[in-house]
């Protein structure tokens, strides 16, 4: 492949450096926050004048904030259900997609316009009916309703894989099924691979999203020991102050695995093996 | 690709094994006389520290209940109450807040006490009454309150030090108050109001930390014989009465000609720093409720006190209080059995040990109150908050027209104080929009 | 390829029809979750909407309110302010988000040393605790002590008090959206893997600029992941208000309420459930019509490699 710069490579190389490093900076901010808020002592977290850096640095609060709340249960519950919601959704949103994608059917075009209408009403209105629906089915205080649904395709997914799989070149997956492959086969071996950074994108959001979502815990789980992480850390948001200074150490530990799972993620994205990568397009 | 989805798969593989391994809580246990109740709290993670101990304990001295302990985070019960009552799914007994309350009484969605409180001879007049009063609609009682938080002042005693004035007293009036605040707000060359070249876009000290800036402050103005509330559950408000408009006047000249108190104290817009500005350490003096106490001495940075809330023109004090207490929801299957729970919970023993020794409240009961006094704790005059539990009345309007007319009014609050409305004129308004948001609330 | 896409009855050769029945049979997964736990609470949502009964009580003792509901909806005085912010949001935030996230995308679509590191921090504001985002941008946008105004100050310029400013409170919002960008980003940069290189070769060695290389290939190639931006990000406007339930409340005087937050105020603060789900069911009728203008416009624009719309 030709490289543009030619004689100017090391000079542009730290100017892009630079530049994309100025650019980033707003976006570390919070990261940057919540760590200097996590080892600062509580006083220094709610007085004037506030100070960005802890004087003294103190990790104190790591393990009282720890002693708190059942840190390790509330890991393991969320471990639990994210798990399970990521298996569900990357299969169950993929397949859907590459069959909105590839495959005729007639009436395709309304169910499709059927699928992205479903996403369309806010789900605060649906909220209540739901609940009286798990209510009847006896589960509440269980993990069912967060963890049954993803396996029956999240239409924002299904959206992505299917435009996704609509932009590849249908000459890859005639070719399979010139060969005698039925379209479970053509998904399994040639879509699949092929889409690698799609999946690894809805995993990662997936992921995230089952993570951090306490709306759905709030509402069907009441017992303590059934709580996942994001509905724990809101215990220390009283109704007349929060207590940062248990909150932040904890939402820290709690960011890890997520921060983690991108930066490995990434090499799914980028591995440029795939049939005609591109690379430094810019 | 394999690499990845084998890591995925051994993920699954681990939560799968960490799942198995988690040990699966037993089924109400085979015995028919065992009744099950529901107990929905919610609390921090301090104060269930102190809670489910003691409610264990008291679980196994009745062996004919098993109390399953249900958590709801502080900030989002209204949000599961509502769901769980639209499903009639709601908990056996609940312990609520007490100015979201009313809003669910006023549904029926709670067991009328009284038959209950007959029967056992519960001592009503043990209980504080301004607390009681939280849970009474329609001559009824819907509820019983386990706990309060008065409101009382705090003062800086540094700021008071480095002043050179005399400690606030239990027998100030607005009249003191209003002068030593003058002397406490200094600007960033430190001079105070009273220097003629005092500069207000420079303070960094405020003498009081908050003026009369929403409409659930009725407080500030009953020491003039003012009130915004027209009627007993203050559905309907009253704005415009020549003693209200003077206190409001007094308030907002405090604000607009003498610097000494803010008009946006609480979102940190004029502080720099979300939250009360006396625990923020930027103001000398001012109301806050008793979970200052606990959020100031984990600081341990200011150097503070307490005396009783200022007295009016009247002589009499008024300060607010904000509740907590038990109900039982009227779809329970076993309300005998709830309101044992209930009465067990209630007990000034399990009151003290639990709500007033850890500090995290005052007993809603006067033979418990005393117990959140430690003299090991800050502040030195913890008398003066048990004694404002006497007086101290609860939050009006409750109803939940009241949110709504809160967020029409708040506006408008501000802008009288920062001089762009005048008064008569802003209260008019508020008036009007407060009795707007409250129409169907009064019409029931 | 045969003309699939009709939806009227075509005479098709088995070959297509075994290819139909795979459709079939491959999205019934979606078509089970729809009717076991999406038709029944849509149900209940119209209900909601239509009916009214007190809460706790029984179904059956429900009467029509539809007719009440919705002159309730014409005459809020709220409304128009609600759509007007709404619609203020939606445009200051989606065109620049998309082609923010697309720049970034091109600008960190590339193996050298320290890209990993980067792309993970554009991505950082997504996964920050909503508490913390409170904090920290009510410390940016304060108008005394703030970090936005204490550098424009630097400047020379006096900057205005943002969230307590009606006139700023909205683009100050606007501007915290920018910051969310890498969730757009993270979807441009996948799609970027898998597009043909020797399309982009060819362009190059035919001695097309990096501008007409962006404008003539890049761009129509992307075209079908900018269009899910679109699409997906307008629903989202239209659905999202953690940003401005938690930053401004809808403030100051009603400035920043966008139609999302005027629902879950009125669904939850307000105790009007049934009003909130007929706002609700606007939300969903104007979605309806956006996105399905946004489709209509698509055949314009919208380039598919496989001919398909």
């Amino acid at each position: 492949m030709s490289h543009p710069w030619g004689r100017h490579r090391r000079l542009s190389t730290i100017g892009y450096y630079l530049f994309v490093s100025v650019l980033a900076l707003p976006f570390i901010l919070p990261l940057v926050w919540m760590v200097a808020t996590a080892f600062k002592t509580p006083a220094q977290i709610y007085s004037q004048p506030l100070a960005w850096w802890p004087t003294p640095w103190t990790g104190a609060n790591f393990r009282l904030g720890w002693q708190l709340l059942d840190f390790p249960v509330f890991l393991r519950n969320s471990l639990w259900v994210t798990s399970w919601t990521l298996l569900g959704t990357l299969f169950s949103s993929s397949v859907v997609g590459f069959a909105f994608a590839t495959l005729p059917g007639r009436g395709k075009r309304l169910l499709f316009g059927l699928l992205l209408s479903t996403l369309m009403l806010p789900s605060v209105v649906t909220l209540i009916p739901l609940f009286v629906l798990f209510s009847h089915l006896g589960w509440v205080n269980t993990y069912l309703p967060l963890v049954v649904p993803p396996f029956f395709a999240n239409a924002f997914y299904v959206f992505l894989f299917r435009q996704f799989f609509a932009g590849l070149s249908p000459a890859l997956f005639e070719s399979a099924e010139i060969d005698g492959c039925h379209p479970l086969a053509t998904y399994w071996w040639i879509a699949l691979p092929l889409a690698r950074p799609a999946i690894a994108t809805v995993a990662v959001f997936t992921f995230i999203a089952a993570w951090n979502d306490f709306m759905g815990p709030l509402i069907y789980l009441s017992t303590t020991e059934k709580f996942t992480l994001s509905l724990g850390l809101m215990l220390f948001q009283g109704l007349f102050y929060t207590q940062l200074e248990y909150l932040m150490p904890m939402a820290l530990l709690a960011l890890l695995p997520v921060i983690l799972l991108f930066f490995i993620a990434q090499r799914s994205f980028i591995a440029g093996i795939t049939a005609g990568g591109l690379q430094g397009v810019a | 690709m394999r690499p990845f989805y084998r890591t995925l798969l051994i993920c699954l593989c681990i939560a799968s094994f960490v799942g198995a391994c988690t040990p699966i809580q037993p089924a109400t246990s085979p015995g028919a006389a065992v009744i099950e109740l529901r107990l929905a709290v919610a609390l921090t993670p301090q104060e269930l520290a102190s809670f489910q101990p003691a409610l264990e304990a008291l679980d196994a001295a009745h062996p004919e209940w098993s109390v399953v302990l249900e958590v709801i985070p502080q900030q989002n019960v209204i949000e599961k109450l509502n769901t769980q009552l639209a499903a009639n799914d709601l908990p056996d007994v609940i312990r609520v807040q007490g100015i979201q309350v009313q809003q669910w009484i006023r549904q029926n969605a709670f067991l009328d006490l009284a038959p209950y409180i007959q029967q056992n001879q519960v001592d009503l007049a043990d209980f504080f009454p301004g607390p009681l009063d939280q849970f009474r609609w329609q001559e009824q009682l819907w509820g019983l309150p386990d706990t309060a938080a008065p409101e009382v002042v705090f003062y800086n005693k540094t700021m008071f030090n480095a002043a050179g004035l005399a400690y606030p007293t239990d027998e100030w009036t607005y009249d003191d108050m209003r002068q030593a605040a003058l002397q406490l707000t200094l600007d960033d060359q430190g001079r105070n109001a009273t220097d003629p070249a005092f500069t207000p876009e420079t303070i960094v000290q405020w003498g009081w930390n908050g003026g009369l800036t929403y409409f659930w402050q009725r407080h500030l103005v009953r020491g003039w014989g003012g009130d915004f509330c027209a009627n007993a559950d203050c559905t309907l408000m009253n704005f415009t009465k020549p003693e209200t408009v003077a206190a409001v006047e007094w308030w907002v000249s405090l604000v607009q000609d003498d610097h000494a108190t803010l008009y946006a104290p609480y979102d940190g817009s004029q502080t720099g720093v979300p939250g009360d500005p006396f625990i923020s350490g930027q103001a000398a003096m001012g109301y806050n409720g008793f979970f200052a106490v606990g959020q100031l001495n984990s600081m341990g940075s200011i150097d503070y006190d307490v005396v009783q809330p200022l007295q009016g023109a009247d002589g009499q004090r008024y300060t607010p209080l904000s509740t907590n207490g038990y109900v039982i929801a009227a779809t329970s299957a076993q309300p005998e059995a709830a309101w044992a729970l209930t009465q067990a919970l209630l007990e000034p023993a399990f009151l003290e040990a639990v709500w007033g020794k850890p500090g995290h409240a005052v007993p809603a009961r006067r033979t418990a109150a005393a117990s959140v006094i430690a003299p090991a704790r800050a502040p030195a005059n913890q008398q003066a908050i048990v004694a404002a539990m006497e007086y101290g009345e609860v939050f009006k309007p409750y109803t939940v027209g009241a949110f709504a007319a809160y967020g029409q009014t708040v506006e408008l609050f501000t802008q009288a104080n920062k001089g762009e409305m005048a008064v008569p004129e802003a209260l008019q308004a508020i008036e009007t929009a407060a009795n707007a948001a409250l129409a169907d609330d009064r019409n029931e | 390829m045969t003309a699939m896409n009709r939806w009227l009855p075509v005479r098709l050769s088995p070959l297509a029809r075994r290819r139909e029945r795979w459709f079939y049979l491959l999205i019934t997964p979606w078509l089970i979750g729809l009717v076991l736990f999406q038709l029944g609470p849509v149900l209940g949502a119209l209900g909601l909407a239509l009916f009214e009964w007190p809460l706790g009580s029984p179904w059956s003792a429900a009467n029509f309110a539809g007719g009440k509901r919705l002159r309730l909806l014409f005459d809020d005085p709220l409304l128009g302010q609600t759509l007007w912010n709404t619609a203020y949001y939606a445009v200051g935030t989606i065109p620049v988000g998309v082609a923010l996230a697309l720049g970034l995308a091109l600008l960190l679509n590339h193996q050298r040393r320290g890209v990993a590191l980067l792309r993970t921090i554009f991505f950082l504001p997504i996964v920050t605790s909503g508490v913390a985002l409170t904090l920290l941008w009510g410390w940016i946008f304060n108008a005394r002590y703030g970090l936005l105004n204490q550098g424009l100050a630097l400047v020379g310029l006096h900057g205005p008090a943002w969230l307590q400013d009606e006139g700023w409170a909205m683009p100050a919002l606007i501007l915290m959206n920018l910051w969310l960008v890498g969730v757009n980003m993270v979807i441009y940069l996948a799609a970027l893997q898998d597009l043909p290189g020797e399309l982009i070769d060819a362009a190059t060695m035919d001695g097309a600029s990096g501008g007409q290389r962006f404008r003539w290939v890049l761009w129509p190639l992307l075209s079908p992941v900018t269009f899910y931006l679109l699409v997906v990000n307008g629903i989202g406007t239209l659905q999202v208000f953690t940003p401005t339930y938690i930053l401004t409340r809808g403030g100051p005087n009603n400035a920043t309420l966008t139609l999302p937050l005027y629902l879950y105020f009125q669904a939850f603060l307000w105790g009007d459930l049934g009003y909130a789900a007929l706002l609700g069911w606007l939300i969903f009728v104007l979605t309806l019509l956006l996105t399905w203008g946004q489709f209509h416009l698509a055949r314009r624009w919208v380039f598919y490699r496989g001919g398909m719309v």
